[in-house]
């Protein structure tokens, strides 16, 4: 399996910036977003598997993000980070879509798992959306 | 119709401790958050040294300052908390005004922030002070600043200076290039005004309040 492409959208940057230096060490692809606009701009340009994504933030907080990012790109798997998680914010992040809420701290073996996770749900969904895609013109081409 | 100070902490107080220890706790746990990322990069290093990377001092060092930066944040967000929890000590004291502006703010600064507002505070050249309860004036520059910041466009500047103005009397005033939302009625605030026999002044333009204390 190819190395998994992180977003970090947070706009702590000492925080994005160690952690994803950290996360690169081992053996992810990095990119890192200090505000929602700015990470929306990086989603619509290149393709991450995953995007860890900071719940309260300028402009736009995360749960705004979240329905933005899942609306352009519904196979991206999103992975909430939070100061402090209530459950009614849990239970909307997920109701979108999110695949996960981790408290910061975070532990970074436990949002490694969750990333190699997340990654491969995502090629699930790439390759169903391939599936799909083939059928629909086999069917519509008549072969 | 009056309200006394124990009626007033009573209807206000848990709501105003939640929410400032809401945006505080927020803000302390994104320090740790920093700490945990950088105490575990100067792991990762330590690491590589043991198997035989040599270590980048220069680097290790950068790491170290962004730990100590963190907990001399941590420890200015701490130290603010402090304040507010012993702001029901004395129910009549005299203020600072700038310092309770400071505290204020500070206590709030990430609910300002996620508006994405900028303030500037300008200090008065002399100290100004303002008697009656911290913990109420704290709470009255709050309702303002909250009221006011909720209308404003994201990128706004708001200028918040204390002034004696021409009557001679202690006045914090809050400007912005944007209008204030038209509803200035806050209901809460409008109470505490009584507390300090002050007023609340809005512009014709709705872009400059005035708050004119009394005592």
């Amino acid at each position: 399996m190819s190395d998994e492409k992180v977003l970090i959208i947070d706009d702590e940057q000492e925080f994005t910036q160690a952690l994803a230096e950290r996360m690169t060490t081992r053996g992810m692809t990095v990119s890192t977003s200090s505000s929602a606009i700015e990470g929306l701009k990086n989603v619509e340009e290149h393709s991450f598997d995953v995007v860890v994504l900071d719940l309260q933030m300028p402009e736009m907080d995360g749960i705004e993000t979240l329905k933005v990012l899942k609306k352009k790109k519904p196979e991206l798997q999103v992975i909430l980070l939070t100061g402090h998680a209530t459950v009614e914010k849990g239970i909307e992040a997920m109701k979108l879509g999110a695949m996960d809420l981790l408290e910061k701290p975070a532990d970074l073996t436990t949002l490694t798992e969750k990333i190699k996770k997340a990654q491969a749900k995502k090629m699930i969904l790439v390759e169903k959306k391939a599936e799909e895609r083939i059928k629909d013109i086999m069917e519509t081409r008549g072969w | 119709m009056k309200h006394t100070a124990q009626e007033m902490i009573t209807q206000y107080g848990p709501a105003y401790f939640g929410r400032m220890g809401a945006s505080i706790s927020h803000d302390i746990k994104n320090c740790l958050a920093i700490m945990n990322e950088n105490a575990g990069l100067m792991s990762d290093h330590l690491m590589m040294a043991q198997k035989g990377t040599p270590l980048d001092i220069e680097r290790f060092s950068e790491i170290v300052q962004r730990i100590e930066k963190q907990i001399a944040r941590a420890d200015g967000i701490v130290k603010s908390l402090n304040n507010f929890s012993h702001s029901m000590d004395n129910p009549e004291q005299q203020i600072d005004l700038d310092e309770a502006v400071g505290l204020a703010f500070g206590l709030g600064a990430r609910i300002i922030a996620n508006r994405n507002i900028n303030i500037n505070h300008t200090q008065a050249a002399d100290k100004l002070y303002v008697n009656g309860s911290l913990f109420f004036l704290l709470f009255l520059i709050w309702s303002i600043l909250e009221k006011i910041t909720e209308n404003l466009a994201s990128g706004a500047l708001l200028n918040i200076s204390s002034i004696k103005d021409e009557n001679k009397q202690v006045c914090l005033s809050f400007q912005c290039e944007q209008p204030f939302a038209s509803d200035f009625g806050l209901e809460a605030s409008g109470r505490t005004l009584d507390l300090f026999q002050a007023k609340l002044v809005l512009d014709d333009q709705h872009n400059r309040a005035d708050l004119i204390f009394g005592n």
